[in-house]
């Protein structure tokens, strides 16, 4: 497939299959393609050429997003008018839900799940603003986890968050990864987070220039390891069933 | 007892009804204005409804529709350009809406000889004069204001607080974004004879801005900046009464006065918790 945004010449060309169960990481420096690859998925990004599919289902006609979590780069959320945390992660309901279907108590159970498993529960009332970065962090992955998403997708997940935050996070998204939750992460630094990534794939230049196990990867901060370990992109014209799930 | 006074004369019954469901409507879709940055819309559409009300009075048509119409059509072009990116969005939003006012104050110098139209009213507010049939208009737009406002909080609230995440979740965004657009262009039309054209803005956004001072949820905020709103233009109305001064812009100071108070009581808290 070839993704891109209709103003910007930012391309990236990919053809990759993501197995359940899977934790991978997608890595490379700004401008690779990384976050063009995922933003594809949830039609962030245009598809210029090819498919992509979910759960075997093109994602033009995928309707299903309960199923998809997505935790966004640039948090939005903070700076308008006071939302607690309770309310931003209610907010991750809507996806594939009708729109107008009150609550239900199991809604609400759901939510309140969702802010404990990364550790918030006692901050559900307050106003997310008052949090540290790396907690608001986590009521983002909260509003992902709300629906009970089978595949999370995470842009920059540690961007921004200080060491000892990185550490929680990563034993969040351990727990989740256990729980048999699919994991795609974007970064240019996996941190505390590589003991539980199962794939590696690099960017470089708007194509895949690495993709296997993370034992095999290059460090990220290697500068020469295109040459030992990357083998050349296949530049796929995109008629070929790629995409994410299985 | 002044509250009961007030309400011996008709036209000042239709002013009260007419200022409550003006108060409670304009915050309610307020605050997701506020919450996408979008504070000065109101405004903008505002000046587009001008020229609908123009054609209204010289083509001797109800001004309340050809306002709707106006502002219906302005709000979907700024959505659609905001949608369409940044670049050049800003000049065309200003074009469009000095465009509105213009096309308003030439329009209106064309009206046929015996027919004398004047758009102070629509300009500043002219809510004594508020005819049954009006408020019957406006009933029927505010309660459609509120079913949107209300009945769709949430996927509003998702698309307000996250473009990217309410995408991502399979919600149409640019089909809610312009919905909102239309409720807001409709809420201008409400306020239009209440507070005039050039001051609806302020109803959407002061008691919002007032609200979210004291509140610390989203749902706090609406809820008091709804009573805030409503406080505002009954408060107003009743002050334009007996102090003679125009009901528009006796409201938005009063609204502007809440917010002053707001801060201050917000100042007074932090100043004992900080003791």
């Amino acid at each position: 497939m070839r993704l891109g945004y209709a103003d910007r010449p930012s391309v990236v060309e990919a053809d990759l299959t993501i197995d359940r169960g899977e934790v991978v990481a997608v890595v490379g420096p700004n401008g690779s393609g990384k976050s063009t690859l995922v933003r594809s998925v949830f039609g962030l990004a245009q598809v210029q050429a090819g498919s992509v599919e979910i759960f075997g289902t093109d994602r033009r006609r995928f309707r299903d997003w309960s199923r998809v979590g997505y935790v966004p780069q640039r948090n939005t959320v903070v700076g308008g008018i006071p939302s607690t945390v309770r309310e931003v992660v209610t907010a991750g309901l809507v996806a594939g839900r009708h729109w107008l279907r009150p609550l239900r108590s199991a809604d609400r159970a759901r939510v309140e799940a969702a802010i404990a498993s990364v550790g918030l529960d006692q901050k559900t009332g307050e106003p997310i603003a008052t949090l540290s970065g790396g907690q608001q962090r986590r009521v983002l992955i909260a509003r992902a986890l709300a629906p009970d998403p089978e595949l999370l997708v995470l842009d920059e997940p540690t961007a921004g968050v200080d060491v000892e935050n990185q550490q929680t996070l990563a034993t969040i998204l351990g727990e989740l990864a256990a729980a048999g939750t699919t994991l795609v992460l974007v970064t240019h630094e996996m941190g505390p987070t590589r003991p539980i990534i199962t794939r590696t794939i690099a960017m470089r230049d708007g194509a895949v220039a690495y993709d296997g196990p993370e034992s095999g990867a290059p460090d990220e901060h290697d500068d020469a390891w295109h040459h030992e370990h990357g083998h050349e992109p296949e530049r796929s014209s995109g008629t070929g069933l790629e995409g994410f799930g299985s | 007892m002044i509250a009961v006074e007030v309400l011996q004369y008709d036209f000042m019954q239709r002013a009260l009804i007419a200022a409550v469901l003006v108060g409670l409507t304009a915050p309610s879709v307020g605050v997701f204005l506020v919450q996408r940055g979008l504070s000065l819309i109101g405004d903008g559409l505002g000046h587009v409804a001008l020229t609908g009300v123009a054609v209204g009075l010289v083509t001797a048509r109800s001004p309340v529709l050809t306002a709707l119409v106006a502002a219906v059509i302005g709000a979907v072009a700024v959505e659609v350009v905001r949608h369409r990116g940044r670049t050049g969005g800003d000049v065309a939003l200003a074009v469009l809406f000095y465009g509105g006012i213009a096309g308003g104050v030439v329009i209106v110098s064309q009206a046929p000889p015996g027919r004398p139209a004047n758009l102070d009213a629509y300009l500043f507010g002219a809510i004594t004069t508020t005819t049954t049939s009006d408020l019957w208009t406006f009933a029927v737009l505010a309660a459609a204001v509120l079913l949107v406002t209300v009945g769709m909080r949430r996927v509003l609230y998702a698309v307000a607080i996250d473009e990217e995440h309410a995408s991502a979740s399979g919600l149409p965004v640019l089909g809610l974004n312009l919905l909102l657009a239309v409720v807001t262009a409709v809420s201008v039309v409400v306020a239009m004879r209440v507070v005039g054209l050039l001051l609806i803005s302020a109803l959407m956004i002061v008691p919002i801005a007032a609200a979210q001072v004291l509140a610390r949820s989203f749902r706090a905020t609406t809820v008091l900046g709804c009573v805030l709103g409503v406080v505002s233009a009954v408060v107003g109305v009743t002050t334009s009464f007996y102090a003679d001064t125009p009901s528009g812009g006796t409201i938005v100071l009063v609204a502007i006065a809440l917010f002053a108070i707001a801060l201050a009581v917000n100042a007074l808290r932090g100043a004992i918790a900080g003791r």
